[in-house]
């Protein structure tokens, strides 16, 4: 019986993780379904026809040398397939900011905008009054500069 | 009998599967479409092996195996054209 629900599970699990291959817009997100296919519902399956077979036979002890096999195989295959993605120049979509690109083509990243920092010595980086002055006139500054 | 339903659905998932195999847009994709169609494969012969002969279980196994070892090759070869590192 329990054989019989693992089967069902890792099948619908497997399904589902198939329509993820087809829906999602991305190789990156697609190694996740991918992911789904192989440890969820492989491993599922196999560890249910364990249950489903002979207690303790050679064709049971099969299916759980091939459960752990997948189980381990299936993260470096994924793994290997998204780097030969980044690799051979498939990038993500909506990617915001690329570091590791940068890194390989040897780019310089834009430089960010470096945090305050308070100068040594001094308790007050400005005087009291004029901090809220000062905020303001940062505030007008990044006003005109982004466009809105 | 009762094994022949997750035999369909999962004869379903193959097929979503070689529908990204036919029309990937990049090469890696078609590999991971490929990786999946394996292990569904694999799901499918486990399951046929308890109505039917034994031996299904041991082509799973040394199916799985090929599977593995044709999606680290063609990462690999795609990586940097060459095997190693």
């Amino acid at each position: 019986m329990i054989g019989l629900i693992l089967i069902f599970a890792g099948s619908l699990i497997s399904v589902i993780g198939a329509i993820g291959i087809v829906r999602f817009p991305d190789i990156y997100t697609r190694t996740h379904a991918q992911t789904v296919v192989n440890v969820g519902g492989t491993c599922l399956i196999l560890l249910g026809v364990f249950f489903q077979a002979p207690l303790l036979s050679l064709y049971s002890s099969k299916s759980i040398i091939l459960t752990i096999f997948i189980f381990l195989t299936s993260p470096v295959g994924s793994h290997a397939i998204a780097r030969a993605a980044y690799k051979s120049g498939v990038r993500p979509k909506r990617l915001q900011q690329d570091e590791l690109g940068y890194k390989i083509e040897g780019i310089k990243p834009p430089e960010k905008e470096k945090a305050y920092e308070k100068p040594k010595g001094k308790r007050y980086a400005y005087k009291p009054k004029n901090i809220i002055a000062k905020a303001k006139e940062n505030i007008k500054k990044k006003l005109s500069k982004d466009d809105w | 009998m009762t094994y022949e339903i997750p035999l369909y659905i999962l004869l379903a998932a193959s097929a979503f599967c070689i529908f990204r195999l036919a029309r990937g847009p990049s090469i890696p994709d078609r590999v991971l479409a490929a990786d999946a169609f394996v292990a569904i494969t694999v799901s499918i012969m486990a399951i046929l092996s308890l109505e039917r002969n034994d031996f299904l279980m041991d082509i799973a196994m040394v199916y799985s195996v090929l599977g593995f070892l044709g999606t680290v090759a063609i990462s690999k070869f795609l990586e940097g054209k060459k095997l190693g590192e």
